[in-house]
């Protein structure tokens, strides 16, 4: 490493200094980060063909039954596992290296431990979904996998914390950015969460009742303690960045950070309102979850006023449109939770499919849309090139965007629906179905729009990989091939 | 607005990339493009917003205080509040004839059956027993006997003879045996001073070497005791049965009689 770039005094870094440095991390992230990308890209599809599957059993009861490892049981799991360890999971790691190599100002130092960590990571995935759909599956939501491939995303996620460690520790000196807090802050709370829950779960059962409650400890925090800040680490990153604008308020972003990291994790016990727990632990946990208006108020309003007055730009920018798209949905998704933890609301939507609205409201609209965003910009940069085709980005945006927003109001509409009629004695159980019926119907037509989406996405991003088209050094943005001059963008 | 990134600065910018094996023609547009990487704004937070989050803390601690059921780890009900101020008041012993009936349901009812009249023929009747009342040349002790090691071969209750049997106990507690003991002889209109758990302790002690249901005769060859004739250390409000921590019951449930 040249002396005159890595240990230079900030006072003394010109812009030009600033350039070469970024153009030799972006360098050094090259393999890890199209690694994890890719192997992110692969699962989302196999995901997506678990989820159809899934879904197409809702409608059809009898499609597919004949063989046993094809039967709804295993795969709904199957679907839950590849989307949220392969898919979103592996789509954050890549985007949190990138982050991480930028943010200390640093080239990537030991990527061996990472492309370990990429190949632990892919065999543990592979592992599981064939042991889920062998029948070696856990029934513990979110832990399903075996022990011998969860052991697997253990190692890969120990190696993945400590080279997090070791850039941290390797930083330029200076000010710490608020997506650095979230990054390793992810970076750690992951580990503990992941190893805790399956030592207590599936490696040394502990007893009775105790086990719901690990199991939404768990199952709560991997979506707020490491997607969420994953997420939100992104969104504090590319909206300040592509606009070229400060964040708003430092104080914001701090009370949102802790307020979050005190909060969220006492938020799993809502999921078990009416349980045989002991009444302090289910209202704790109530209260921890109305307490998210703070944290998610605050990262709002931060974002919100970030953008203000350049709205104009999501007409043009990729990576802002998606972006600013999830960080809206994390606001929609985490404010609805709130509402979900209320024990009389609860009432009604607990075991309906408005739950399951819920959670794709927060993990695609939010999450999956903040990666692709994240993709958009990251790709070009490590990869050398721009994004061949603005038509493959459209399409992409307007199938998942409807996709998403269908799926989440359908699901809603017939979650409610479906809990009123539990909740009436003079419906049966299996009228109650009937409800459900339409709603799922058209759950699936919005599941054929995402996987059309993801497909659109997977075309656009293997051209990008092998460098299709012709170089240009000009963005990809939207309507630039419709012959309307973009706003200048420095994307 | 967008400066062309090969015109000015290239010279320097080459400079510095030479130490690295790199060629600013290598480097991508969007690097060179780019802004720079995000500051931190400082504008304060909102007078408005740090009341409504004040308020939002009031209201949890409210919720809490109310829905909490005393932060007691055995109230299952959040709006039971049993809250007392601090401190917490000191809990009432166990009723045996609640745990007691509970625990019978959970093990006896099979053979005995809910009112205690077991089924004719086959499994002896728990009302107005001699075996269970201790009347006859039938002991307190005797009775403990049957509960830890179990009873076989033909007997006579009331009049009627059985052969069947009992299967051991002894892997309840002390106290569980002695509530249910004290609810069968005060339950169905029976009448008989309680068994304690230091009277199992100490039957279970002496009879520890027995690995055999005992038989009608080996029972009548063991002396009669009757506990209260000579009473042991007060045990009625059982202040030294400690609450078993599955079967503890929040204070305020009333005794059932």
């Amino acid at each position: 490493m040249s002396a005159t770039l890595t240990e230079a005094h900030p006072s003394t870094v010109t812009p030009e200094m600033e350039k070469a440095q970024r153009a030799m991390i972006d360098e050094s992230t090259r393999l890890p980060v199209v690694l994890f990308y890719a192997s992110a890209v692969f699962w989302l599809l196999v995901g997506t063909v678990f989820a159809l599957l899934a879904s197409f059993k809702m409608n059809a009861p009898t499609f597919l039954d004949q063989w046993g490892w094809l039967t709804f049981g295993r795969v709904r799991p199957a679907h839950l596992n590849a989307v949220a360890y392969g898919w979103a999971a592996s789509a954050g790691i890549g985007t949190g290296l990138w982050l991480m190599a930028r943010l200390c100002r640093t080239p990537l130092r030991h990527s061996k431990l990472l492309i370990g960590a990429a190949v632990f990571w892919n065999i543990g995935i592979l592992l599981g979904i064939l042991g889920i759909l062998a029948g070696d599956g856990r029934s513990i939501e979110w832990l399903e996998f075996p022990n011998y491939a969860s052991f697997m995303l253990f190692v890969a996620f120990g190696l993945i914390a400590v080279w997090a460690i070791i850039m941290f520790r390797f930083r330029q000196p200076g000010h710490v950015y608020v997506s650095q807090w979230y990054l390793l802050a992810a970076f750690l709370w992951f580990p503990w969460l992941y190893s805790t829950a399956n030592l207590l779960l599936n490696f040394q059962p502990i007893q009775g009742g105790a086990q719901g409650a690990v199991n939404w400890w768990y199952g709560h925090n991997a979506l707020g303690l490491w997607f969420t800040p994953l997420g939100l680490a992104t969104a504090y990153y590319l909206i300040p960045k592509v606009l070229g604008r400060p964040i708003h308020s430092y104080y914001l972003s701090i009370l949102g950070f802790w307020s979050l990291a005190l909060f969220y994790s006492w938020n799993g016990m809502h999921h078990l309102i009416g349980g045989p727990f002991p009444a302090w632990l289910i209202s704790a946990s109530v209260v921890a979850s109305v307490m998210m208006f703070i944290p998610v108020i605050t990262t709002a309003i931060n974002h919100h006023m970030t953008v203000r007055g350049n709205f104009q730009a999501l007409k043009w920018s990729p990576t802002l449109r998606f972006t600013v798209f999830g960080a809206m949905c994390y606001t929609l998704a985490s404010l609805q939770g709130i509402f979900m933890a209320v024990p009389s609301l609860n009432v009604v939507t607990h075991f309906t499919h408005y739950t399951v609205g819920h959670a794709h409201l927060g993990l695609y609209a939010f999450f999956t849309m903040i990666m692709f965003g994240a993709m958009y910009y990251i790709l070009p940069r490590v990869v050398g090139w721009e994004w061949p085709s603005v038509r493959l980005i459209r399409w992409h945006f307007w199938l998942v965007a409807i996709g998403i927003g269908m799926m989440v109001v359908v699901l809603t509409l017939g979650g409610i629906l479906q809990g009123l009629a539990l909740l009436d004695p003079n419906i049966t159980f299996m009228a109650s179905l009937d409800y459900t019926k339409p709603w799922l119907f058209l759950r699936s037509i919005s599941g054929v729009l995402l996987t059309a989406g993801h497909i659109v996405f997977a075309v656009s991003f293997t051209l990008l990989l092998l460098k299709a088209g012709s170089l240009r050094t000009e963005p990809t943005l939207f309507g630039s091939d419709q012959g309307r001059q973009p706003e200048p963008l420095n994307v | 607005m967008i400066d062309d990134p090969h015109k000015h600065g290239s010279d320097e910018l080459q400079s510095h990339l030479e130490g690295e094996g790199l060629n600013v023609r290598d480097v991508h547009g969007a690097i060179l493009r780019e802004k720079d990487d995000p500051r931190d704004g400082y504008e304060p937070i909102p007078l408005w917003l740090v009341s409504a989050f004040m308020a939002l803390v009031f209201w949890a601690g409210a919720y809490l205080a109310f829905n909490s059921g005393g932060f007691q780890s055995d109230v299952y009900n959040p709006t039971q509040v049993s809250w007392t101020g601090g401190g917490g008041a000191a809990k009432g012993p166990p009723d045996p004839m609640v745990v007691g009936k509970r625990l019978f349901t959970a093990n006896c009812v099979a053979c005995h059956q809910a009112t205690g009249q077991g089924v004719a023929g086959q499994f002896p009747t728990l009302v107005g027993s001699e075996w269970v009342l201790s009347g006859d040349w039938h002991g307190d002790n005797h009775l403990v006997q049957i509960l830890l090691h179990g009873l076989q071969g033909p007997i006579q209750v009331k009049g009627s003879t059985y052969n069947g049997a009992m299967p051991p106990w002894k892997q309840l507690k002390d106290e569980q045996i002695a509530m249910i003991l004290t609810y069968i002889r005060n339950e169905w209109g029976n009448s008989a001073p309680p068994i304690t758990a230091e009277q199992v302790a100490k039957v279970r002690e002496e009879t520890a070497t027995q690995t055999e249901p005992y038989t009608q005769n080996q029972l009548k060859a063991i002396p009669a005791i009757k506990y209260d004739s000579a009473p042991p250390a007060a045990p009625a409000e059982g202040e030294a049965v400690p609450p078993a921590p599955t079967e503890a019951q929040p204070a305020a449930t009333p005794a059932a009689a």
